[in-house]
């Protein structure tokens, strides 16, 4: 259905919007769920957003919905839109929309969703693992392939278009010894499907879940410890939340009025790289349509900057770096999709310098504890090991974690496996291994 | 014209060979306003229509959705579900088992409210919402941020099957939420009170927003100036309510799910330590925890009659007087697992979704010879602490271990409240924590929360839980602030 958004402008302005924007998002999305060796669930939905907002002197009104919405006349919209904003309480705070840019429109589509060459992939993965060993008996999973095409426009001359594909997996693997369980994943996203590899995926995975059969139990305490990327990711994610402009100006964050200073070890240099072609979450505009650009937010552990959207740049004086999402129901400002500045050593160099030690593969269920204090906790998962003197030599029950993420942070190592990897809801990051000096447990899980 | 629509999928199915087809064609209206410290922030009317066909083919599943009632879209809609349940029959389970039987329910079930949120006057609304929101400011100098969050939603669902089911749904929804942070260097203290049902307005009446605001404001600023440290150590804990429900929610709610159980949602949320062979025989709670899951009790958030796959709604209970016994199930899982029937706890976030198992309105009940009100609970515990409403959690994938935060706490020393206290958190495995029940009140209260996440992609449930306040002996608490 093609639909006249600059129509829909006019009948704004005709009806007295001072301004107005409108967010058109169409989606195709794949999602393929595999549990106990098969395919679970398997759902492809097709759905359009529309979203539009009109202003009358900082007084604002919206309306929403999917395609059903695009069969009203232009004309209709309007006059709902400026019914609600004509009521509306005055928003003192409102930014305004993006200056006018007329953005090439760009289609980033290097491949279209087929479910047959989905299936085919996930079969061939669970064929792998269950292959790799005698102990692997059960993989589970998913694929999610997602093409979007959005567009945006706004009363001022904004015309921003893209269309992007992104495929993401999880593999988690399960292997038993008698009754002893031990299970492993991984997470991964491309821009095709092929890229994921899947069946290498799964059989890294499954060999770490048979390495992991048969755990022992450590007590709670303070460890040194090496984060896989994965747990890498979360614990980075963390700090992510902390510099967003959103968090900080409703005082959640712990990382308030801390530009400029030394937060973390100077081994540390976090990315967001919107421009980079890596990244599977690669834009020139943000959904407010201002320009993205690659920020380095953390250099050497000197925190650079927040991320910044129209309106919390506003109350700050300054301007959105184009880290705009729509995130938990609303607009917030995030670092998604960051590269971790790999150093110089292997993982393996870094295993070999830990005395007495654990190595993390996973953290789950991770929430802060007190966002302003920066303290959190969750647990490890999918593969905890323990090392000594430099040599991993068990296998682990998992473990409760609670510390601060500057704490965490403080004394680190970082090495030199960059790899992409999804993140648990959504985007991805490329990020690495690290050890760190400080990693507490304070509690037993008993599995 | 539902029917006719129904009809001409169901034809085209049964021509391409679908061993069964579920159609759910949906309709759902939605609005909400938002205060941030006096701005309105945002005011939104939603609106979304469409149609999620789900077939087995081979007996493999596919599903797929499309936001439109036309036929034509309908139609191609039903041939992308086949093609991807062929898709889904190239890596099918080796052993086929069939769905448990389901009578062909064809019924009408339309909760009413009494006070329509959708025929308000919406400027009545901003400017109600915009006083309550001013309110909480107005409870004490320390408040640097105020929020308002109003959402009411409609769903009107008709529901399909090749089976013969016919099924016309309408299901309210209503709520609100204050949140105050106040900063009184170096504390910072979030305080939040919501309440979320299947009601209409008069929900919104019930919840008294003045009052709330006010208590929210003042308790944000009690905790920034005078609460004192939580203690720390292995003691009583009383819960109320609402952070109550939240336990219940995370471990009992998520590990009784019989898809979770069965290894489904291994690559997302996990397993369960909860598996078949304990069935009938697991001690989770003492004699005094008995926990029941009724969806058909009226006025709650996660009331319905009919879950997503038809399944006439159930009231049992998962756990009786401490013994597990029985999972949350739909026709699927119920099959796998050799169970007679479902527990209708199959739902889906919208027609977008394929349905999964979801908890309902699961709830502790109280003793009805038990403490007198919570006073009389807190007058007969010599120390302890008493928690309220959520701050934080995390669970082990297993949900075994646990770590919540409370928003509020108190401390009790010789039966009475000695002085609040701030960053409460309480840690513990399952059933050791269950097992520790030792009083409770003979009242309850459910709380309605619409933010339970499941599934991936993650679909939103509706669900509400409650119990009676309920003290805990031998609780570890006080593990970070």
């Amino acid at each position: 259905m093609s639909v006249n958004l600059e129509k829909i402008v006019a009948e704004l302005e005709k009806r007295g919007a001072t301004s107005s924007q409108i967010e058109l998002t169409r989606i195709s999305r794949l999602s393929t769920r595999f549990g106990e060796n098969h395919i679970t669930q398997n759902q492809w939905q097709r759905e359009t957003q529309l979203s539009i907002v009109a202003e009358i002197n900082k007084k604002v009104g919206s309306i929403s919905g999917d395609s059903q919405l695009l069969k009203r006349t232009p004309e209709d919209i309007a006059e709902h839109v400026i019914k609600v904003a004509r009521i509306s309480t005055p928003d003192d705070d409102f930014p305004g929309y993006a200056p006018p840019t007329k953005y090439p429109p760009i289609d980033r589509v290097k491949e279209k969703i087929d479910p047959e060459k989905v299936s085919e992939e996930i079969g061939k993965a669970i064929e792998r693992a269950l292959d790799y060993h005698a102990k692997v008996k059960k993989v589970a999973g998913n694929v999610f392939a997602t093409e979007t095409s959005y567009r945006l426009v706004n009363s001022l001359g904004l015309d921003a278009e893209r269309s992007s594909v992104m495929f993401s997996s999880t593999i988690n693997v399960a292997a038993f010894d008698g009754d002893n369980e031990s299970r492993s994943t991984d997470r991964t996203a491309s821009v095709r499907l092929i890229d994921l590899d899947l069946p290498m995926m799964s059989e890294e995975v499954a060999k770490i879940a048979v390495a992991g059969l048969n755990q022992q139990e450590i007590e709670p305490g303070t460890y040194q410890a090496l984060l896989e990327p994965l747990a890498t990711q979360e614990i980075l994610g963390f700090f992510a939340q902390g510099a967003s402009a959103r968090t900080v100006q409703d005082h959640q964050s712990f990382l308030k009025d801390r530009i400029g200073e030394q937060v973390v070890s100077e081994n540390l240099t976090l990315t967001h790289v919107p421009r980079d072609a890596e990244n599977v979450l690669k834009r020139e505009f943000d959904i407010e349509g201002t320009p993205t650009q690659n920020i380095t937010f953390l250099e050497n552990g000197v925190l650079k900057s927040y991320a910044y959207d129209r309106r919390t740049a506003k109350k700050d004086g300054t301007e959105s770096n184009g880290t705009a999402w729509r995130l938990f129901g609303g607009l917030m400002p995030m670092f998604i999709g960051n590269k971790l500045q790999p150093g110089q050593k292997t993982r393996e160099d870094l295993i070999h310098e830990i005395d007495q030690g654990v190595l993390i593969t996973n953290l789950f269920y991770n929430n802060f504890v007190n966002p302003p204090l920066g303290t959190a906790t969750g647990l490890t998962r999918d593969g905890l090991f323990l090392i000594e003197k430099g040599e991993i030599i068990a296998s682990l029950k998992n473990m409760r974690w609670t510390d601060s993420i500057l704490e965490i942070l403080k004394n680190v190592e970082v090495a030199n496996n960059l790899s992409q990897k999804a993140r648990f809801f959504f985007g991805a990051d490329r990020t690495c291994s690290i050890l760190t000096d400080r990693f507490t447990f304070s509690s037993k899980t008993g599995h | 014209m539902m029917e006719d629509l129904a009809n001409s999928i169901m034809a085209e199915a049964s021509s391409q060979g679908v061993e069964l087809t579920q159609i759910r064609i949906n309709k759902e209206f939605q609005e909400e306003i938002r205060f941030r410290n006096g701005n309105l922030e945002r005011v939104n009317s939603s609106f979304l229509q469409g149609i999620g066909i789900r077939v087995r083919v081979e007996s493999a599943w596919g599903f797929a959705s499309i936001d439109s009632w036309d036929k034509e879209d309908a139609l191609e809609t039903l041939h992308r579900a086949i093609k991807v349940a062929k898709a889904s029959a190239r890596i099918k389970r080796k052993t086929n088992k069939n769905l448990v039987e389901e009578p062909a329910h064809q019924d009408t079930y339309i909760v009413a409210v009494k006070d329509d949120p959708f025929k308000k006057d919406l400027e009545e609304k901003v400017e109600f919402l915009k006083e309550t929101n001013l309110r909480i400011k107005e409870a004490h100098e320390t408040i640097r941020m105020y929020l308002t969050n109003y959402q009411a939603r409609k769903v009107d669902t008709w529901f399909f099957s090749s089976e013969g089911a016919k099924i016309h749904q309408v299901l309210p929804y209503t709520g609100a939420q204050h949140t105050a942070i106040a900063v009184a260097p170096p504390e910072i203290q979030r305080r939040s009170l919501e309440n979320f049902q299947s009601k209409g307005w008069e929900t919104i009446g019930e919840l008294d927003l003045f009052s709330l605001a006010e208590k929210v404001g003042r308790e944000a600023a009690i905790l920034a100036t005078e609460a004192k440290k939580s203690p720390s150590g292995v003691i009583p804990l009383i819960l109320e309510p609402y952070q109550l429900g939240l336990t219940i929610h995370e471990s009992l709610g998520h590990p009784t799910e019989l898809d979770r159980v069965l290894g489904y949602e291994a690559d997302f949320a996990g397993t369960s330590f909860m598996t078949p062979e304990k069935l009938g025989t697991l001690r989770y709670g003492n004699e005094k925890v008995t926990m029941t899951n009724d969806p058909t009790m009226s006025g709650v958030l996660a009331h319905y009659k009919y879950d997503d796959e038809g399944t006439l709604a159930k009231k049992f209970q998962p756990v009786k007087e401490g013994i597990f016994l029985e999972y949350q199930s739909d026709r699927e899982h119920a099959g796998i697992l050799g169970r007679e029937f479902s527990t209708g706890n199959s739902k889906a976030q919208s027609y977008r979704f394929v349905p999964i198992i979801r908890m309902a309105n699961l709830y502790m009940e109280p003793d009805p010879s038990g403490y007198n009100g919570v006073e009389e609970l807190i007058e007969d515990t010599k120390y302890g602490v008493y928690g309220l409403n959520w701050k934080s959690h995390s669970i082990s994938d297993k949900r075994v271990n646990f770590q919540f935060a409370t928003q509020m706490g108190y401390l009790i020393e010789k039966g009475e409240i000695k002085h609040p206290i701030k960053n409460l958190t309480y840690q513990g495995i399952t059933t050791e924590f269950w097992n520790s029940v030792s009083g409770m009140t003979r009242q309850m209260q459910i709380w309605g929360l619409p933010y339970c996440g499941k599934g991936a992609p993650m679909q939103v449930g509706y669900v509400s839980h409650g119990g009676p306040w309920t003290r805990f002996d031998n609780v570890r608490v006080g593990i970070s602030d």
